[in-house]
């Protein structure tokens, strides 16, 4: 490791093992490092899973599946594109991607913050239990499946069956959605919708009318099943 | 009337007004009920437990022990080693068993805390493992059990880093026995505030988890998500998946591939706290002949041995432990015998087990909550018949007996270690039994085959 | 389940090192697919045919049987063993399956891995870097290519079972797929029903044979494409290759990944960006993630 400026660590990754760079991580970061960086990840998976140090990590380039996995309290950014599962069960803290994502964006985080600036491909925010997930671009097939709790707000497309099976949560959407998933359902933006997507969109950067978002949340048609709702259900069951 | 009471009334052809009554096969009382419950209802059916078919099951072997070829070791007296050590495959700190039993998942949820709590201390007294379930480790229960399995399921209910990193080690549910290919299911009285909350669902909603998990589907995938565990953990608990019995040998050979160090496979008979009854009766394989190409297809991929098996599924006692052990499983778990052992299906609150519609013998109703001995009920009323120190005892003593039956089966074999005990121990004693596992029926000298 | 891999260089001139790409990007892959690896190189094209074939190991003199196997049918032009079986330049006139079903009967420890005036197909049982150093892919220069790794699911490990699956008796059609095709017996007895005969129990055969059938009777590579999507069941990301260009598609749900990044020079295509890395260390390319169901085909 070689230090490059007062509490900045840069890691190479090339030549090393995924568990040894993970265990300088959280060496350095335990060691009172501010700022990690991370050279030529080049698309390795498992980087910065459990970062649970108060500390950056910034890679310089692309990372691969799980990269930020079960984040708390720590930040990533990724210079370039990641893989499947990004900031996957983070609890809390914030991940950022400069370039696109894969499958399964932000799955299942109960707290904190994803944030892609270019694509996010299908699931995006699947099975979302709280926190926020903010795509500068589209999302792919299925994305708020099973979502629960929590945002995902979407600044480009979204693909078919957007918020299928939704229990609770809310997806903010300002380009076309291809299709609403079972039991998603259109509703109203009220002040504070417009005020939390004012900030989002402030904190990235990113120029967008807030008004201009569709609001989609679950029709709670799938919490106990009806016999007299077989349209509904014959898809969820 | 769920369990077709009214069938009783027509057994053997019962007499009704002087002419004899005989029904169908195919359209049975038991049939006819449930196609007018489902013109009710519309939907499928759900109940607990699990299948109430008759499997070829371990039950259909026999021990064959020492007499003049060899000699067998005192039954109360001589050494009889049960410590398992499983999980060391990749380096990790391998989980130790004094008997090769483990407690096997079940939520906190379908479960009641009493039960979880009951279970966990039994378990560390007798110095086994239980296993998290749906919905996350519950508060108190990391201190509960001294070794705990952390599961990581589909739903990812609960699902906490913390908490994966407090773990013994880490088990990646791919499906269960009672209905592989599908996911948990918990009806909306069992959902309470508490549940709910841990879960992040609304109150009173029928929770029905996915089944495929949110950031990986094949076992290609699995590989990069094992690793991911491991990264996370630092590379020091085993990590197990379980799987429900269906192509066996495929999947077992893919668990092993994707890096699991325990593979853990739980048959038909493997019960649950609820579930679309047609899964419970058609889906999956009996848990012993599962058992059998699950041990041929580590011995194809050169890893008996190197990977652990625990097989459960319609494990009732020391002897079919013995047994399971016998045709290569390095332990067994249970779930439905260790709640029978807590009070599952006692004979007591008899009033209560008639409001389900039930009897205590024949009682699957866990799914409804309203379980009369508060073991699958989340109704505090209820709970309070299960108070867990002397239902733990309960537990312990039904572990012990295990343990005591797999080493008088193992001594009488004439083996020091239960572990030691071999296929060539026993002889089928149905011909299904001895095709499906190629043990020689009793009276021949080699297997029968096709 | 398994790694897959594609490289085309978009310019019909241009030769490029797409023996190496592929076993970088498929060596990458290699946790994803440990069981077998194989590639389908297209070079420029020769007036014949080039035939690649698998032998299994009978003693003395199986080289010199298959020779006369395949002089029966064709003039052979060269042939030389390989580290698994022959590779020949043969000068041949008439339907393909003749010659591929001929050759096989006349020489039964050979099995014919691809046909085509352009492509080779080679696999074996083992990692890319094994592949590479037995048979020197690395050095392979040509316009495009496909490759897989694979972790079986179904069907046996073996060489004939490992893709690429040579769309037979199509010349210079093969097939890498990740997933499996769960309507899979369904359409093999449609196809077998229609003549096609299968040497394996693989679904990806099956899929290749599949495709096959269609672009036999004259269909038009990116329809076929899209009606996979329909017609096929399960999962399914894949990779078909023909003499000049290279489509994909992937199954509705999404289920297995793959990648495309694209610049005027090249188009890659692969199962994780830990492969497309692998090869383009530099590059300034962004991969982005295939859509659901999303089919497209480039032509040189």
């Amino acid at each position: 490791m070689a230090a490059v400026a007062a509490r900045q660590v840069e890691i190479d990754c090339a030549g090393r093992s995924t568990r040894e760079i993970n265990q300088q991580i959280r060496r350095a970061a335990s060691e009172g490092a501010a700022e990690i960086v991370l050279l030529h990840p080049a698309g390795r998976h498992n980087l910065c899973v459990a970062l649970f140090d108060p500390v950056t990590v910034r890679l310089r380039g692309d990372a691969g599946w799980y990269c930020g996995g079960m984040l708390d309290g720590g930040t990533v950014v990724v210079e370039g594109n990641a893989g499947w599962g990004v900031a996957e069960n983070t609890m809390s803290g914030r991940v950022e991607v400069v370039g696109n994502v894969g499958t399964g964006a932000g799955a299942t985080m109960h707290g904190g913050e994803l944030y892609v600036s270019g694509d996010a491909g299908s699931r995006a925010a699947i099975s979302l239990k709280g926190g926020a997930v903010v795509v500068g671009g589209s999302v792919g097939y299925m994305s708020g499946f099973m979502m629960q709790r929590g945002s995902l707000v979407v600044c480009g497309d979204a693909g078919e069956a957007l918020g299928d099976s939704m229990y609770e949560g809310t997806i903010y959407v300002a380009g076309e959605v291809a299709s609403l998933g079972a039991d998603a359902v259109d509703a109203e933006a009220g002040d504070d919708d417009l005020e939390f997507l004012r900030g989002e969109l402030e904190r990235h950067g990113v120029d967008h009318d807030p008004s201009s978002f569709r609001k989609i949340v679950s029709g709670r048609k799938l919490w106990n099943f009806s016999k007299k709702e077989f349209e509904v259900w014959k898809t969820a069951m | 009337m769920e369990n077709g009471d009214v069938a009783r009334g027509f057994a053997n052809d019962a007499v009704a007004g002087g002419r004899v009554v005989r029904p169908s096969h195919i359209w049975s009382p038991e049939v006819i009920e449930d196609i007018q419950e489902k013109a009710e209802i519309g939907r499928y059916r759900i109940r607990a437990y699990s299948t109430l078919r008759r499997t070829v099951h371990f039950q259909d072997l026999t021990f064959v022990p020492c007499t003049l070829t060899r000699i067998p070791l005192e039954g109360y007296r001589e050494r009889c080693e049960t410590r398992t050590v499983i999980g060391a495959r990749h380096g990790a700190e391998p989980i130790t068993l004094q008997t090769p039993i483990t407690i096997a998942g079940m939520s906190y949820g379908a479960l009641s805390a009493n039960a979880k709590q009951a279970l966990g201390w039994a378990a560390s007294r007798v110095g086994i493992s239980t296993t998290t379930g749906d919905g996350g480790m519950r508060p108190g229960e990391r201190e509960d059990s001294n070794t705990l399995v952390y599961q990581v399921l589909p739903s990812r209910y609960g699902f906490d880093p913390h908490h994966l990193q407090m773990a013994d080690a880490a088990e990646v549910v791919i499906g269960q026995g009672a209905k592989p290919g599908t996911g948990g299911l918990l009806l909306e009285s069992k959902m309470s505030a508490t549940i709910a909350e841990a879960r992040t669902l609304p109150e009173g909603v029928d929770q029905r988890s996915p089944v495929r998990h949110p950031d990986f589907f094949g076992p290609d995938d699995l590989q990069i998500k094992i690793e991911e565990l491991r990264e996370a953990t630092d590379g020091r608990i085993p990590i197990y998946v379980k799987i429900g019995a269906c192509r066996v040998l495929e999947d077992v050979k893919l668990a092993a591939k994707a890096g699991a160090d325990v593979i853990v496979l739980d048959g038909l008979e493997g019960a649950t706290g609820a579930s679309p009854e047609a899964l419970l009766d058609h889906t999956g394989i009996p848990t012993m002949p599962a058992t059998v190409l699950a041990v041929r297809a580590l011995r194809e991929e050169g890893l008996e041995g190197e990977v652990n098996l625990i097989v459960s599924g319609g494990i009732r006692d020391g002897v079919d432990a013995a047994k399971a052990l016998a045709l290569g499983a390095d332990a067994v778990s249970i779930g439905t015998a260790a709640l029978i052992a807590l009070n599952c299906n006692k004979p007591v609150h008899h009033e209560d087990y008639e409001r389900l519609g039930t009897r205590a013998g024949a009682c699957h109703h866990c799914h409804t909550g309203g379980c009369p001995v508060g073991i699958t009920t989340q109704d505090p009323e209820l709970v309070k018949r299960l108070p867990p120190q002397e239902a733990s005892e309960r537990v312990e003593h039904f572990l012990n007996s295990m343990t005591m039956e797999m080493q008088m089966m193992a001594r009488a074999c004439g083996k020091s270690d239960v572990h030691d005990l071999e296929p060539e121990d026993m002889r089928a004693l149905t011909l299904e039994s001895s095709l499906v596992t190629g043990i020689p029926f009793a009276g021949m000298d080699r297997p029968v085959a096709l | 389940m398994c790694g897959i891999t594609g490289i085309l260089f978009k310019d019909p001139e241009r030769v490029g090192p797409v023996g190496r790409i592929q076993v970088e990007m498929l060596q990458a892959l290699n946790r994803r697919g440990p069981d077998s690896t194989g590639v389908a190189l297209y070079g420029p094209p020769e007036t014949g045919f080039l035939l690649r074939a698998r032998l299994q190991p009978d003693g003395e003199g199986h080289v010199e049987r298959a020779r006369n196997a395949i002089e029966d049918l064709a003039t052979v032009r060269e042939l030389a063993p390989t580290p698994g079986g022959v590779r020949a330049s043969v000068a041949y006139e008439g339907e393909l399956a003749a010659l591929a079903d001929g050759v096989e009967a006349a020489e039964a420890t050979l099995d014919v891995l691809s046909l085509g005036r352009s492509m080779q197909i080679v696999k074996e049982v083992g990692s890319a870097e094994e592949l590479d150093g037995a048979y020197d892919i690395s050095s392979f220069e040509g316009g495009h290519a496909i490759g897989h790794t694979r972790m079986a699911t179904e069907s046996r490990v073996d060489t004939l079972h490992s893709h690429p699956f040579w769309a037979r008796p199509f010349a210079d059609i093969a097939l890498v797929h990740n997933g499996h095709v769960t309507n899979e017996h369904k359409l093999r007895r449609r196809l077998e029903q229609r003549g096609h005969q299968f040497l394996t129990d693989n679904d990806s055969e099956v899929l290749a044979a599949y495709l096959a059938d269609q672009l036999e009777r004259g269909e038009d590579l990116g329809e076929v494409l899209e009606r996979s999507v329909r017609e096929l069941d399960g999962s399914f990301a894949y990779l078909v290759s023909t003499a000049d260009g290279i489509g994909f598609a992937r199954d509705q749900f999404g289920l297995k990944p793959l990648l495309l990044a694209e610049t005027d020079d090249y188009v890659v295509l692969a199962s994780e960006d830990i492969a497309i890395r692998a090869a383009f260390p530099d590059d300034d390319i962004h991969p982005r993630e295939l859509g659901a169901g999303e089919t497209r085909s480039w032509r040189r």
